[in-house]
């Protein structure tokens, strides 16, 4: 994906992908994730808090690249004090990836965090518009 | 800049730590308990650039293949190699008064995989060191266009240098090697004009007591234009922050507080004593450590970020409490457990 605004208008490239997905996994509920420490929410409540100094939770907004599949759900809210590596193990999850499946994370498509980096610092140097951008792709692509 | 500065920064460069490695008894599969490897290890750089030479000499002494992944253990605490070797040694030596040597336990099984990161080769610390300059980078300068435009030569000189930094070949010089390049990413005239390219941020990661580190955006100059030291640094940086919300929190070690000298305010708990990082160090109840030094609290900021980065640009602080000695997680530590309430 080259575009790297932040506007929620791209969704028009990631609907090719994910039409091939939607005959394997389940049928049209409401996206309805549930994995156990990942809330969803919707994109309306992400500009509600603002209180700079403490959060408690972070807002992540997935993009893909490359051939790996966009998500049906982009947003997901994850616990501040997490590892980066919970957003990795999560991501892979969602894509239902295989162990052996390469997948690496961006943040804004810069660099790769470290797996021990914890989500508030992360967020706090590199969130727009609260939050954090992370593109993922399975070939190193902006390496 | 001072006539000096050229030489702090090389001095920098050369900072080393005289390292014991031991194997682990566990390990040996020898009759005999292979003697320990001594070395004067290089404060910048990483331990796997290091520990082939370790490896080496221990794999003798034992039948447990050594292709498994060797790891370094000191006290109890698996050793982050990923983070850069003075940094770790300021984090879990720091606080120990009169330390010669750091000794190491050399692990070839039972890698903790939770704790550590994997490093099956050498490419694993290029790429994990290369983008930590690009974060360090992207903080700086807003872009990693700096980074983007080095060639392919320039990219690996950069790497040589801090690759060969460990073991230097005796005609090149691997200070000049990585620094021709490394410079690249500095270009600020520190305490002269201010007409140079300011960086946005100064990248700078705070550590205390192997925790994760703290990362925030700061700023090199203050709000009415002056260079920002390092007590305005600190001044920035809540308390909270750092001693609070980790596994490790000293709130219930009340008892504790009364090492130095009676902390003027706190007769309570010393979770919540101070609002930041300045208070709690102009108390006496913290010190800092930047490369090995403590540098005065009215240090410039972006001087310090200049001459006392690691090679992966990031200016590393480590903080060290020295109250309530509540330092490294496995602390069987003979220190006097229960200090005396004389208040």
């Amino acid at each position: 994906m080259e575009d790297s605004n932040n506007n929620n208008n791209n969704n028009s490239s990631n609907t090719t992908t994910t039409t091939t997905n939607t005959n394997i996994e389940q049928p049209s509920s409401p996206p309805t994730n549930t994995s156990s420490d990942t809330n969803i929410n919707t994109p309306s409540s992400s500009s509600s808090t603002t209180e700079p100094t403490k959060r408690d939770s972070i807002i992540i907004y997935f993009k893909n690249a490359g051939s790996a599949p966009a998500l049906k759900q982009k947003k997901f809210k994850l616990q501040a004090t997490l590892s980066f590596q919970h957003v990795i193990d999560n991501l892979r999850k969602q894509l239902k990836m295989k162990p052996n499946e390469p997948l690496f994370c961006f943040v804004n498509q810069v660099f790769q965090p470290s797996p021990d980096e914890c989500l508030s610092e992360l967020f706090k140097c590199f969130s727009h518009n609260d939050q954090l951008v992370v593109n993922y792709s399975n070939a190193p692509a902006w390496g | 800049m001072s006539f000096f500065d050229d030489d702090i920064k090389r001095s920098v460069w050369d900072g080393k730590i005289p390292v014991m490695f031991s194997m682990s008894g566990n390990d040996v599969t020898h009759h005999t308990m292979p003697a320990p490897y001594m070395m004067m290890v290089p404060r910048n750089s990483y331990f796997p650039l290091v520990t082939g030479a370790v490896r080496d000499y221990f794999s003798h002494s034992t039948l447990i293949m050594s292709d498994n992944e060797l790891w370094l253990e000191y006290k109890g605490i698996p050793i982050k190699w990923h983070l850069p070797i003075g940094v770790l040694f300021d984090v879990l030596v720091g606080s120990e008064s009169g330390t010669q040597i750091w000794n190491l336990t050399v692990h070839f099984q039972s890698f903790p995989e939770k704790i550590l990161l994997r490093c099956p080769n050498e490419e694993s610390v290029e790429t994990y060191y290369k983008n930590v300059l690009k974060e360090a980078n992207y903080i700086k300068q807003g872009d990693i266009n700096k980074l983007n435009n080095l060639n392919i030569n320039q990219s690996n000189e950069l790497w040589d240098g801090l690759r060969q930094h460990i073991f230097p070949f005796f005609h090149v010089d691997d200070y000049d090697k990585f620094w021709s390049i490394n410079k690249l990413f500095y270009n600020v005239n520190v305490g002269g004009s201010s007409t140079g390219i300011g960086y946005k941020h100064i990248p700078v990661r705070l550590i205390q007591n192997n925790r994760p580190y703290v990362q925030n955006l700061i700023a090199p100059y203050n709000e009415s234009g002056a260079e920002l030291t390092l007590s305005d640094y600190f001044s920035k940086i809540p308390f909270y922050s750092i001693f609070i919300g980790g596994a490790t929190e000293p709130s219930s070690s009340s008892p504790t507080t009364t090492n130095t000298g009676e902390l003027s305010t706190s007769s309570s708990s010393t979770s919540m004593a101070y609002t930041n990082l300045l208070q709690y160090i102009k108390a006496g109840a913290g010190k800092y450590l930047i490369q090995g030094v403590e540098p005065p609290l009215e240090s410039s900021f972006l001087w310090l970020g200049e001459y006392f980065s690691h090679p992966d640009n990031f200016l590393y602080i480590t903080l060290i409490d020295s109250t309530n000695q509540l330092s490294l997680s496995s602390s069987s530590i003979p220190t006097s457990p229960k200090q005396q309430q004389t208040i």
